[in-house]
């Protein structure tokens, strides 16, 4: 049997034997690959052997397992309904999710979760002291802890890890608090002991136990107490009726552990009295003393929610720039939980835009000449594509035929009646060229050119034809990926659903009447001029401070200049620079950070050189007064500025710059701080 | 003239012809977009590498004006590289003046029309069957249904005057 056969499905992958399996970064799908290469593959003669062939013809034949593309994320929607997906960035293997409308649990359903009975601190005077935890546990617990020689476990711990260390620090600060709160109570159980040995007034709850315990080792007494309890009398009606019956036997009771005084006293108790009173001190201590320590527990644990909570209060505010609140956080959480969803739909359209590109690809016969349906498929292709672009400007140039007659605006008007204005408006303006910028810019473009030229040469049969053929069908091939590729960056203008796309291009395009480049250049030009102003052509970022004779014009951002002082020819301070105008560039383009890619990855940059100027927009104008500040300020000490540790000082306030939670000026002063900071 | 008074000019025109500032800022949605498409369909004449670069450095969800601004940035400087900020005004002007003349142009053939002048109702009664104004008229009609109709779903005959061409506001200084 063809052993392509037993490939069940398209998705199934081919897994030769000893060939390991490309992983996607899923934990489960690599430890069920790895179990594939492991086991011996499930083949056709596996489940059912050809006793006709020899074992080496068995192990001959190719080994063939399947491993179906199954979804391994769910998400579940409010409405009850679900949608799976095969995603390579769920990193279980079973990811289950909520949609961002579900709620879980509804708040006025939500309880909070009930406190644990009698967890509440022992106030008991006598007992308090003994039960209520050790300020100082090191100094009475460490004769009683049988611990390693101090030096063997500097030793022991010299190569874990921060978090290891942390760990047993803690295991030993509890041991410590363990072991001294026994041996208080301990002490105190061995006081008791002693006061009992040595004569001490008994206490009424100590008399109670122990004339209870004498009367009931009478098994007349006993009978008596159940007779009455079947009676259904009362506690307090037995209680007398049980003291009249027993008087006799009470008195005796009394008179034996009575002093001299006339009181009840340990003194004359019997051994087997004083151990009774003993355990029950001790059946005593131990019980509050686990009541004070889960009291304990539960006020600790309570103080670090709360320090936990305030702490990620402000952390959430340093990160959003808005005060926590239940709402924001839940806001919060439909937004990544919108994302994720997103970033999952986008996956599969990747997906299905990956395997229609596979569909396309030019199969190549014989003579490699690409079929004339696969010619044909590349072509319609192109034109799919391209159509998405023609499709919408038709749209727009539809919607502005609107404008003119007053449509759009939610005017109710007849349409018989506004035909003709309609009419006119198309007609003249439009007709026959709806969305024709755009088109006629598809129509210059070199897939139309190239899909003329194909046309023209379709049906020749030589050689050089051919090989034309192929060579516009792979470029067209080409084309499409690009087209494909920027439909997907278009994509990235429809902001989520948050209408980002109109206002925001207005803005970005226009940012009335001056684009975002023009600006910059304008606020270059700016500087130039305002450096220009020094005397004999002298320019800040060539001559550093130091200034042979004269003076120094200071630049400001209004361009005016302020004539400066200086003594003995040396600037003593550099110019001030304000509003990141005239910052000395002498960085040039780009700044190499001196890191390698794994030290800019870990702090969650792109590259290791960085934009300085417009090339890098925004970004990289703002970088460049930042890095431009810094090393200026460190007298063109760039070295100083290299390197992960001076990165790691710096890079908050980079980023705070680059965000426009702080001013760039504001911002490099602090790296510079942080950088000067470092050994 | 300079590109500011020259984009200012193009909307005192537009005002004058019957724009108002809603529409005319709805114009400039339609421009943008424009604009837009067509940076991406002169970026089909480049490399894939460059449009994997670019789409790599973009803003994947841009959340604020910043990071939209940069979207917009990255994709006229991949376009047109250093001719991106002029590229960028004269696609918008040639956009806005485009408009100017053809309002212009449809505003004269109604007059006209209204008027009685028999060349224009030859010229609206000869473009009366062509698709694309089929087309216009099928949306026009979509909308009116819309925004006409009754409990039981029918779209009314209303007599209402139909609204003539914009009218024009008067010139305001904004």
């Amino acid at each position: 049997m063809d052993p392509s056969e037993v490939i069940i499905d398209s998705t199934a992958t081919k897994v030769e034997p000893n060939e390991t399996v490309p992983t996607e970064g899923n934990d489960t799908q690599q430890a069920e690959e790895k179990q594939a290469t492991n086991t011996p593959p499930v083949t056709e003669n596996s489940n059912n052997v050809d006793v006709g062939s020899t074992p080496e013809e068995t192990k001959n034949i190719p080994q063939i397992i399947e491993r179906d593309s199954r979804p391994n994320t769910t998400i579940y929607n409010a409405d009850g309904s679900t949608k799976s997906f095969e995603s390579s960035s769920s990193v279980s293997g079973a990811t289950h999710l909520a949609g961002a409308e579900y709620e879980i649990l509804k708040e006025e359903d939500r309880q909070p979760s009930p406190k644990p009975e009698n967890h509440s601190r022992v106030t008991e005077p006598n007992y308090k002291d003994i039960v209520g935890g050790q300020k100082a546990p090191k100094s009475i617990a460490e004769p009683y802890l049988n611990n390693v020689n101090t030096e063997e476990r500097k030793k022991d711990r010299k190569n874990l890890d921060e978090a290891d260390l942390f760990g047993i620090r803690q295991n030993d600060q509890a041991r410590s608090h363990n072991v001294a709160e026994l041996v208080n109570m301990k002490e105190a159980i061995k006081e008791y002991d002693l006061s009992l040995r040595q004569g001490k007034n008994l206490t009424e709850e100590e008399y109670n136990m122990l004339k209870n315990y004498h009367l009931r080792s009478f098994r007349a007494y006993t009978d008596k107490e159940n007779y009455y309890d079947k009676l259904g009398l009362s506690k307090d009606d037995r209680d007398v009726l049980m003291k009249t019956h027993f008087e006799k036997t009470i008195t005796e009771f009394d008179n034996s552990i009575k002093d001299e005084n006339g009181n009840y006293n340990s003194s004359n108790c019997t051994i087997e009295q004083l151990q009774i009173l003993k355990d029950a001190e001790k059946d005593k201590i131990s019980s509050l003393h686990y009541q004070d320590r889960s009291a304990r527990q539960e006020e600790s644990r309570d103080r670090n929610r709360r320090e936990r909570e305030e702490q990620y209060k402000k952390d959430f505010e340093e990160e959003h720039g808005i005060p926590w609140s239940v709402q924001a956080e839940r806001l919060l959480q439909d937004k990544n939980l919108l994302t994720r969803e997103r970033d999952l739909y986008r996956e599969a359209d990747e997906k299905k835009e990956v395997e229609k590109e596979d569909d396309v690809k030019p199969e190549v016969n014989k003579e490699g000449e690409v079929k004339p349906e696969d010619e044909k498929k590349i072509l319609t292709n192109i034109e799919e594509r391209e159509k998405v672009f023609m499709e919408r400007a038709k749209k727009r140039d539809l919607k502005k035929i609107l404008f003119w007659t007053g449509f759009g605006t939610g005017v109710a008007i007849g349409v018989f009646a506004t035909g003709p204005v309609i009419t006119a408006a198309a007609g003249v303006a439009v007709v026959g060229t709806l969305g024709s910028a755009v088109i006629e810019r598809i129509s210059m473009g070199t897939a139309r050119k190239l899909a003329t030229e194909f046309a023209t040469i379709k049906g020749k049969d030589d050689q050089r034809s051919k090989a034309r053929r192929e060579e516009i069908a792979n470029k067209l091939q080409e084309i499409e990926k690009r087209i494909l590729k920027l439909q997907h960056i278009r994509s990235f203008f429809t902001g989520g659903g948050l209408g980002l796309l109109g206002g925001s291009l207005i803005n970005g395009l226009f940012m009335g009447g001056r684009g975002l480049v023009e600006t910059i250049k304008a606020g270059q030009a700016g500087n130039q001029m305002a450096t220009g102003n020094l005397p004999g052509g002298e320019n800040v970022a060539s001559s550093g401070n130091e200034v042979a004779t004269g003076q120094i014009s200071e630049p400001t951002t209004t361009g005016h200049v302020i004539e400066q002082e200086v003594v003995s020819g040396t600037i003593k301070t550099p110019p001030t620079i304000e509003g990141g105008q005239s910052i000395p560039s002498d960085l040039g383009n780009t700044f190499n950070s001196g890191l390698s890619y794994q030290q800019a990855s870990e702090l969650g940059w792109r590259g290791t050189n960085l934009s300085l100027t417009e090339a890098g927009g925004s970004h990289g104008l703002i970088q460049g007064e930042f890095f431009n500040r810094i090393n200026n300020a460190l007298g063109n000490n760039t070295s100083l500025m290299q390197g992960f540790d001076a990165a790691k000082a710096y890079n908050p306030f980079l980023r705070a710059a680059v965000s426009g939670s702080m001013g760039v000026e504001q911002a490099a002063n602090q790296a510079i701080q942080a950088i000067q900071a470092l050994p | 003239m300079d590109y500011n008074t020259e984009l200012e000019n193009a909307k005192q025109k537009l005002l004058q012809l019957g724009f108002t500032e809603e529409k005319y800022n709805q114009l400039l949605e339609l421009a943008a977009e424009e604009l837009i498409d067509r940076a991406l369909i002169d970026l089909q004449e480049k490399d894939l590498p460059l449009l994997e670069e670019l789409e790599k450095n973009l803003v994947a969800e841009p959340t604020n004006i910043e990071e939209a601004n940069k979207n917009i940035e990255l994709i006229f400087v991949s376009a047109y590289g250093e001719q991106a900020e002029l590229k960028r005004q004269e696609m918008l002007m040639e956009y806005l003046n485009t408009t100017i003349q053809q309002t212009i142009t449809t505003k004269d053939l109604i007059e006209r029309y209204q008027a009685g002048d028999p060349t224009a109702i030859a010229t609206i009664e000869s473009s009366k069957d062509h698709p694309d104004v089929q087309e216009v008229l099928k949306l026009v009609e979509e909308q009116s249904n819309n925004n006409v109709t009754n409990s039981g779903g029918e779209t009314e005959n209303s007599n209402v005057t139909p609204e003539p061409f914009p009218q024009p506001v008067p010139t305001q200084n904004y």
